[in-house]
C-alpha cells in the first residue's frame, strides 16, 4: 500500500494542460497539491502495488506530461516482494 | 501501516512533493536541513544514502522503522537530484526485500547446493588460494563500494602479488577511461552536471539519458519547461525516448559516430572555423604510430592533421555514417559558433565499440578544436552506468593493469609508492598486468590442460553469467570443468550463481557502510541502517576474512613488512580489533580505516579526496577536494579551468597538468575510420544492438524482484522495424529466434515499441536472465581499452511461435 509524493512536469505551464489535470483529478487515489510553473505536486495513496503502477503509467502517459519524478515514497508493510520470474 | 502513521506519511509526501514545485529553481539546502519536512516519530529515523542504481549519484533519505526500510525520499540537500528521484530510485528501498534473498553460504557437493557454515566457506576459499595463488582471479564491479574495491585491490596486488583482478566496468566504460587518458593524460570528465544546466546545445552520442539517466535528463527538460532554449541533438542508431525530446535526430549506421566526428573536425579545419587561440595555447595534434599503436600515439603537425582529415568530406562521411552531408555541416557550424555552449553526453553506445578509445578521443577532439571546453556548459562528458564505476574502478583502480590513484603496475616507481603505502615488502607487486575481463574468462573456461591457467575465480557484486559477451564461449563453457572453481557473492540467485561451486550471501546497500563515486567525480558516503537477512555479510568483510585465514595459514603476503596482518585495525589503545570475525566487524568503522589509507594515493594525480568525516557531513564532494586556509574543504566543479581548479597555475586560463606530452596541453587525435568487426551479410543480414530499459537496472537482479518494475517490463523483447517484420511475415508479439554465429536467443517481437530501430536493425535489452541475448553477442574488443562491442554484430531473425509482448 504505497504512498507517494510525485512531481509531474508538463511541457509548458500547468494551466495550459486543463484536460490532463482533469484526467488526474478523475483518479480517486490522487490528491492534487501545489502547482508552480510547469510543475504539479500530487500524492498517490493506493491500495495495491498493481494499482500504484497503473496510476504511475496513466499519469506518465497523459498528453503534455514530460516527466514524472518522485519526492517521497512510503511502502511500509508492502515491502515483501514476489520472487522474480527467473527460470 | 496504522492509520495515524499513514496519515502522517501522506502529509509528508505532499509536503515533499510540494516543496519540489515551489519556485522555478530548486534550492540546494545545507546538508543538516535535509530531513526537515519528513515525518519523524517513535521509531522512525531518516538517514542519507546515494541511490544503489546508476552512476548519476542521486541522494535519497532512507526512512527506517523497526529495523526495516519503510520509506525513501529524494534528498533536498543533494545537488545532483535536488529532491527528485526516477522510477528506479522510487523503488530502491524495495530491493532489499525480495523473497529469494540468499541467506546462507552454499557449497556444491555432488552437484547439489548444500548449506555450509561461514567458517567452512572462508576456509575453502583460502585453501584454494593458498594451494595455487597464481591461478586465482578476482572479478569485481563498479558496484563495489570504494572500501570494498580498495580491500580487494590490496588483497590481490599487495598481498597475493597477483594482478588478475578486473571489474565488470571493463564492459561498460573502459573506453571512456582510455579516451580521457589519451586526450588529457588523466582520467575522468573535466566538467560536471552543472554543464547540463548551462549548455545551449546538448548532443547525445549513441546515448539515451531519458531512460538511462532520467534525473539528469530531467535537468535539461526542466529548463525547457521554464522557458529556456536548449537544443537537443540525438545521434543514434535507433529512435528512443531521448529522440522524442530532441530537436534533431541524426540516424547513423553502426560505427557512424567515428565518421561523424571526423567529418566535424574536417569542416572546422576546412572552413578555418576552429578556435585557433585555444588550440595554439592548449593543444597538440596526435596520431597512431604506424607499427604498433599505443595510447600515447605520436605527435603530428597541424599540417599533417589537415592532410589526414582531408578525405572526411561531408559526402564521404554520409557514405560511411548514413547521416546526410548537410547534417554534418550543421554540426560543424554549431561547433564553429563560440558564443554558444555545447555539451556532449555519451555512455555505453560510444564505449562498447571496437573503436571505443578512438571515438572517445575524437569527440574530445571536436570540443578541443572548436574551443568548446572548460566553460560551464561547454563539455565533453561520459556517463557511467554503475554507482561507483568512477569511484571504485577508475579511482581505486581495480583493473588488471592499475594501482590506486592512477598508478600502474608496469612502472617501478608506482609499484614502489604503493608498496610503501601498504607497508608490504619491496617487490610484492608484480610488474606484469593481469588478465582483462575477456581474457580472464577465456582462461577460466578453457580446460587447464589446454592452458586455461585461471582455476579459481571469486566474483563479487556482479553477474558475468549474464553480462559477458558470447556467453557460450566465455561463461557457459565452465560447465563440466571439474577442476575449475567459481565462487560468487551476491544477494539473489543469478545466472552466475547457477554455475557457481560456492555461493556467499551478501549484504547490500544500506545493510552495510559504503562509499560510491559518481560520474561527475563526486564521492558519497553512507552508514549501515538495517541488518542484512539471515547470515548475509559484507563483501569487504569476506575479503578481509579470507586474507586473515591465509595469514593464519602462514601466507607471507598477508603479513606486512613488520609481520602484522595487512588489514590490521587498531583501537585507540593500540589493540588490534579482530575485524575478520563478523560479530566484531562493526566494532569499528572499517570503511573509514580503509578510506583514510586509500586517501594517501589520491594526491598522485590531483584527485585529492577529503577526510572521511567531511563526506559524512556532505551529499558528496567532487574531487579534487582541497583544504582551505580556514580548515574547510573545497570541491572542484571544472577541472583544468583556472577559474575553478586549484591545481591550475595562477594566472592561467587552462592547464592540462597531466598532459601526456608533458607540456600542459591536451591532445587532438586523428584516427582513421575502420569498419565494424562483423558486418551483416547474406547469412546473417541484420545488425544486432543490445542495451537497457528504463525499468530495469542492468541484469535485473534487483529490479526484477520489485513487482511494480517487473510488471511494467516483465520480459525482454526484440525491437524490429515494421517493414522488416512484414517482409518476414512476422507479427507483433510472435516469438522469434535471434541467431548469430555464436548462439541463439528466443524473444517476442515488439514493432514500433518504445525504441524504433531502422530497417535492417534489431535491438534487444539484456536485463532478462530468462532470455540471454549475450549468447549471441560478439566478444571482439577495442585494442586499448579491451572493452567488447555489444552494439553491433551480424544476426538473423527466424520466425517461431506466437506470444505476447509487453504493453
Amino acid at each position: 500500500m504505497p504512498i507517494s509524493g510525485l512531481v509531474v512536469t508538463f511541457a509548458s505551464s500547468v494551466e495550459e494542460h486543463i484536460s490532463a489535470i482533469e484526467s488526474i483529478t478523475n483518479i480517486p487515489e490522487i490528491d492534487l497539491g501545489q502547482a508552480c510553473g510547469s510543475k504539479l505536486a500530487i500524492v498517490v495513496d493506493s491500495e495495491t502495488k498493481t494499482r500504484d503502477q497503473e496510476i504511475w503509467n496513466a499519469v506518465r502517459d497523459l498528453p503534455g506530461v514530460i516527466d514524472l519524478a518522485v519526492a517521497m515514497v512510503a511502502f511500509d508493510e508492502d515491502t515483501e516482494e514476489e520472487p522474480s520470474t527467473r527460470n | 501501516m496504522n492509520n495515524d502513521r499513514r496519515a502522517l506519511l501522506k502529509t509528508a509526501a505532499m509536503a515533499a512533493a510540494g516543496s519540489m514545485v515551489a519556485g522555478a529553481t530548486l534550492p540546494v539546502l545545507q546538508a543538516d536541513q535535509a530531513v526537515d519536512g519528513l515525518p519523524t516519530g517513535e521509531g522512525l529515523e531518516w538517514n542519507k544514502a546515494p541511490c544503489r542504481f546508476c552512476g548519476t549519484g542521486c541522494h535519497v533519505q532512507v526512512g527506517v522503522e523497526d529495523g526495516r526500510v519503510v520509506a525513501v525520499a529524494g534528498d533536498k540537500a543533494a545537488d545532483v537530484n535536488k529532491g527528485l528521484l526516477c522510477v528506479k530510485g522510487y523503488h530502491v528501498g524495495s530491493i532489499l526485500y525480495g523473497k529469494d534473498r540468499l541467506t546462507r553460504p552454499l557449497l556444491r557437493k555432488d552437484g547439489k547446493l548444500t548449506e555450509i557454515s561461514w567458517d567452512e566457506a572462508i576456509e575453502t576459499i583460502a585453501q584454494r588460494i593458498f594451494d595455487s595463488p597464481d591461478t586465482f582471479a578476482f572479478y569485481g564491479s563498479g558496484q563495489w563500494t570504494i572500501p570494498e574495491g580498495y580491500a580487494a585491490q590490496k588483497f590481490m596486488k599487495g598481498g597475493l602479488s597477483n594482478n588478475h583482478i578486473d571489474p565488470n566496468a571493463r564492459l561498460c566504460m573502459a573506453s571512456a577511461v582510455t579516451g580521457f587518458l589519451a586526450t588529457y593524460g588523466v582520467d575522468e570528465p573535466a566538467g560536471c552536471y552543472q554543464d547540463l544546466d548551462e549548455c545551449d546545445v546538448l548532443i547525445t552520442w549513441g546515448n539515451n539519458p531519458a531512460e538511462m539517466h532520467p534525473v539528469l535528463f530531467s535537468r535539461v527538460t526542466d529548463r525547457r519547461s521554464r522557458g529556456e532554449q536548449v537544443r537537443i541533438i540525438d545521434i543514434g542508431t535507433r529512435r528512443t525516448r531521448t529522440t522524442d525530446a530532441a530537436n534533431d535526430y541524426l540516424e547513423m549506421k553502426p560505427h557512424g559516430d567515428v565518421a561523424i566526428s571526423l567529418g566535424i573536425l574536417h569542416l572546422l579545419i576546412e572552413n578555418d572555423n576552429y578556435d585557433k587561440s585555444f588550440v595554439e595555447k592548449h593543444c597538440n595534434f596526435r596520431g597512431d604510430e604506424a607499427d604498433t599503436p599505443t595510447l600515447q600515439g605520436e605527435p603530428i603537425s597541424e599540417e599533417e592533421f589537415r592532410k589526414r582529415i582531408a578525405k572526411y568530406t561531408p559526402e564521404h562521411v554520409e557514405e560511411l555514417s548514413g547521416v546526410p552531408a548537410d547534417k554534418i555541416r550543421m554540426l560543424a557550424d554549431l561547433f564553429g559558433q563560440h558564443d554558444i555552449r555545447i555539451t556532449s553526453l555519451w555512455c555505453m553506445g560510444m564505449n562498447q565499440h571496437t573503436m571505443g578509445t578512438a571515438i572517445n578521443s575524437l569527440v574530445h577532439g571536436v570540443h578541443l578544436l572548436s574551443g568548446h571546453f572548460g566553460r560551464p556548459g561547454d563539455a565533453p562528458t561520459s556517463l557511467t552506468g554503475q554507482p561507483s564505476a568512477c569511484g571504485t574502478v577508475r579511482e581505486v583502480g581495480t583493473l588488471a593493469h592499475a594501482l590506486p590513484g592512477g598508478r600502474v603496475v608496469t612502472k617501478p616507481e608506482h609499484r614502489e609508492q604503493s608498496e610503501g603505502f601498504w607497508n608490504v615488502r619491496e617487490g610484492s607487486i608484480s610488474e606484469v598486468p593481469g588478465y582483462h575481463t575477456v581474457k580472464m574468462f577465456e582462461q577460466f573456461t578453457k580446460p587447464t590442460a589446454e592452458g586455461g591457467d585461471i582455476t579459481t575465480m571469486f566474483v563479487q557484486v556482479t553477474n558475468p553469467g549474464q553480462t559477458l559477451p558470447n556467453l557460450n564461449a566465455l561463461f557457459n563453457d565452465k560447465q563440466g570443468l571439474e577442476d575449475k572453481f567459481l565462487i560468487v557473492s551476491d544477494v539473489y540467485p543469478t545466472a552466475t550463481t547457477a554455475l557457481a561451486d560456492l555461493i556467499l550471501p551478501a549484504a547490500m546497500w544500506v545493510e552495510k557502510n559504503g562509499m560510491f563515486g559518481n560520474s561527475e567525480r563526486r564521492t558519497q558516503q553512507w552508514f549501515k541502517m538495517v541488518d542484512p537477512p539471515g547470515e548475509a555479510r559484507d563483501d569487504c568483510w569476506m575479503t578481509i576474512a579470507i586474507a586473515h585465514k591465509l595469514f593464519e595459514m602462514g601466507h607471507e603476503g598477508m603479513k606486512d613488512k613488520d609481520g602484522a596482518f595487512i588489514f590490521a585495525v587498531k583501537d585507540d589503545a593500540g589493540q588490534e580489533i579482530p575485524v575478520w570475525e563478523f560479530d566484531r566487524y562493526y566494532d569499528t568503522n572499517v570503511d573509514k580505516h580503509l578510506f583514510e589509507e586509500y586517501r594517501q594515493f589520491t594526491t598522485m594525480k590531483h584527485k585529492n579526496l577529503a577526510p572521511y568525516e567531511e563526506y559524512v557531513k556532505a551529499r558528496g564532494l567532487r574531487w579534487p577536494v582541497v583544504e582551505q586556509e580556514d580548515g574547510s574543504w573545497r570541491e572542484t566543479r571544472f577541472r583544468f579551468s583556472g577559474f575553478d581548479d586549484p591545481f591550475v597555475k595562477a594566472g592561467e586560463e587552462f592547464e592540462f597538468y597531466h598532459s601526456s606530452s608533458s607540456d600542459g596541453r591536451a591532445q587532438i587525435w586523428f584516427h582513421e575510420y575502420q569498419p565494424p568487426p562483423e558486418m551483416p551479410d547474406e547469412e546473417y543480414p541484420m545488425w544486432l544492438c543490445t542495451g537497457r530499459v528504463l525499468e530495469h537496472w542492468h541484469t535485473g537482479t534487483m529490479t526484477r524482484r520489485v513487482s511494480q518494475l517487473s510488471r511494467a517490463m516483465p520480459t525482454a523483447y526484440v525491437e524490429m522495424h515494421l517493414e522488416d517484420a512484414q517482409a518476414a511475415n512476422i507479427r507483433q508479439g510472435e516469438i522469434v529466434t535471434i541467431e548469430s554465429r555464436r548462439g541463439v536467443c528466443d524473444l517476442p517481437v515488439w514493432i514500433d515499441g518504445r525504441g524504433r530501430p531502422p530497417r535492417g536493425t534489431i535491438f534487444v535489452p539484456f536485463f532478462d536472465e530468462t532470455k540471454l541475448i549475450n549468447n549471441c553477442t560478439l566478444e571482439a574488443y577495442d585494442p586499448f581499452s579491451k572493452q567488447p562491442d555489444y552494439k553491433k554484430c551480424a544476426a538473423r531473425v527466424v520466425k517461431k511461435t506466437t506470444a505476447k509482448v509487453p504493453s
